[in-house]
Parts: C-alpha cells; structure tokens; sequence
C-alpha cells in the first residue's frame, strides 16, 4: 500500500468543495495524515478557503459562548402565576399515581 | 440505590433554568412552556426510573433535550437524509464549485464567494448584531440541514450522537454542516454588505 497517494495532492490544489468539507471535518474531530497534509497544501495557495476557514470558525466562537452563557445564567423565567399552576400539574399527578 | 425525588419543589428549583434552556433551543416561548411542561408530566412517570446516578437537574435536562429532538425531528416531513443529500448534491455543488474545467475539479466560483469585510476573528464584530443575522439566516435555510446545524451548533450534541439520530454517515455529517455553513456565508454576505 502506498502511504501517500500523489494524485490525490494533485487534485487537491484545485477541489475547494474538498478543502472546505476537510476545513469543517477539521475544526471538530481529526484528519488523517493525508488529509491534514491536503488541506495545507490547498490552503497554502487558496484565499478563497483561508477566508471560509476563518468564517466557519467565527461561526463556531459565537455558538459555543452562546452555549456557555445559557449555562450559567438563566435568560428567561416564567411568570410566577405559571409556575404555581405548573407546579399544582406536577402535585395532582404526583399524588393521582400515588393512588 | 433508589433515590426519592422531592416533586414538591420542582418547578421552583429547575423551572426556570429549564425554561431558559428550552426557549433558547426552540426560539419560542410558548412551545417551550408546552415541551417543560411535558418534561415534568413524563418524569413524573418515570420516577421509578431515576437512579440516583446523576443530580436531579441533569436528569430534567436529560428528558426536556429528548422531547427538543423528539419536536425537531416530528415537526419536519421526514425525507430521510441520505436520500435528501442526493437529490440535491449536483444543483448545490455546481452552484458554488466548477465540475467542468478540465483539470480544476472542483475549483470554486468565484462569484459565490463574496468577500465579507471584518469577519476575520469574531471580536471585531458587533455580537448581538451578528446574532441577529445570523438567526435570520439560519431561518431561511432547508429544513434538513437546520436541523442538524440547530443540534450541532445550539444544543452542541456531537457528532456521533447527531449521526445515529438521522442515520446518516460521518461524511454526511460533514458535508450537511459544509452545505450549511456554505449558505449561511451567501446569507451573510448579502446583508453584511448593505
């Protein structure tokens, strides 16, 4: 088996379709070698993917410190009237299986 | 062990936390008043169930994310993915990349990728202007990719997780965010520039 498969760098320098899926793959999990080598190489030459690759990751900062604000701090509450009627839902059931 | 839960306190302790979480998930209150209400009807239910193995509150979470994913996934006319992904490969790949050029397969168009001033790092950008934009363009995209991009992105589910709900490949799950990510930048793009 070959370790590096040439045509595939070949081909690369052009496919951006390719270079982006790598870029998305990339930013979440791990290429293999020959990918990550790929991507560099398109990379390298291409401003077109350098710039997709900073706007996916601009994309993922701005959810992940969403995720991280809902998780401390509770932006919404309910009313106080919802919550004693939600509140005597949960109690009418509770006490219905008791039975 | 068997833990008992205390029922009484429930909506006072984890009301709204729950509620945050949900309304933020769903993007509407009154679905998310509907879906917590539900949470606690169904862990009523299934009291018996609880094990003690993790705080009382991750196990609210637990039942309120499945009936998020549960709303997600009945809401939208269920085409399955794969079959979604086909249908649609050449017309959307041929829209942002050339397949014809001899040897540059792939290459992209250079029309469907307009330059976006001040998107190189996330803290030069207004963050809740952004957010506005963004939510409007994420509105606007098919149902099958927003699906998987609101998982992904606002419940932050991984990708393993995400893969076996839709049943879908790992490259799916790549190419999905990918189509995603493509489109949201052509949204942005336009409004950005205005």
């Amino acid at each position: 088996m070959k370790l590096i498969n040439f045509t595939a760098f070949k081909k690369i320098l052009y496919d951006c379709q390719k270079a982006q899926r790598l870029t998305i793959k990339k930013q979440e999990s791990r290429l293999t070698l020959s990918e990550y080598l790929q991507h560099r190489i398109h990379l390298h030459y291409c401003d077109v993917c350098r710039k997709f690759q900073q706007f996916s990751a601009v994309i993922n900062q701005v959810f992940a410190r969403e995720r991280k604000e809902m998780q401390e701090r509770p932006t919404n509450t309910l009313s106080s009237e919802e919550k004693i009627q939600l509140q005597r839902q949960v109690d009418e059931l509770t006490e219905d299986l008791k039975n | 062990m068997k833990r008992t839960l205390n029922t009484r306190k429930w909506v006072e302790n984890y009301g709204d936390h729950l509620f945050s979480l949900a309304r933020y998930k769903l993007n509407d209150t009154e679905l998310a008043k509907d879906l917590i209400q539900d949470t606690f009807l169904s862990a009523i239910k299934a009291v018996d169930t609880f094990r003690g193995d993790c705080s009382e509150k991750t196990w609210l979470v637990r039942i309120l994310n499945n009936k998020i994913i549960d709303h997600y996934r009945t809401g939208k006319k269920e085409i399955p993915m794969s079959e979604y992904l086909d249908n649609t490969e050449k017309s959307f790949s041929d829209h942002y990349f050339d397949f014809n050029t001899p040897g540059e397969y792939g290459h992209h168009k250079i029309a469907a990728f307009p330059a976006i001033s001040n998107f190189e790092s996330d803290v030069s950008i207004n963050q809740s202007e952004l957010k506005k934009v963004l939510d409007g363009c994420i509105g606007k995209l098919p149902a099958s990719l927003s699906q998987v991009f609101l998982l992904k992105y606002v419940s932050g589910e991984n990708a393993d997780f995400i893969c076996k709900k839709f049943n879908i490949t790992s490259s799916n799950y790549w190419v999905i965010l990918h189509r995603a990510k493509l489109l949201l930048r052509s949204c942005i793009a336009k409004i950005w520039s205005l």
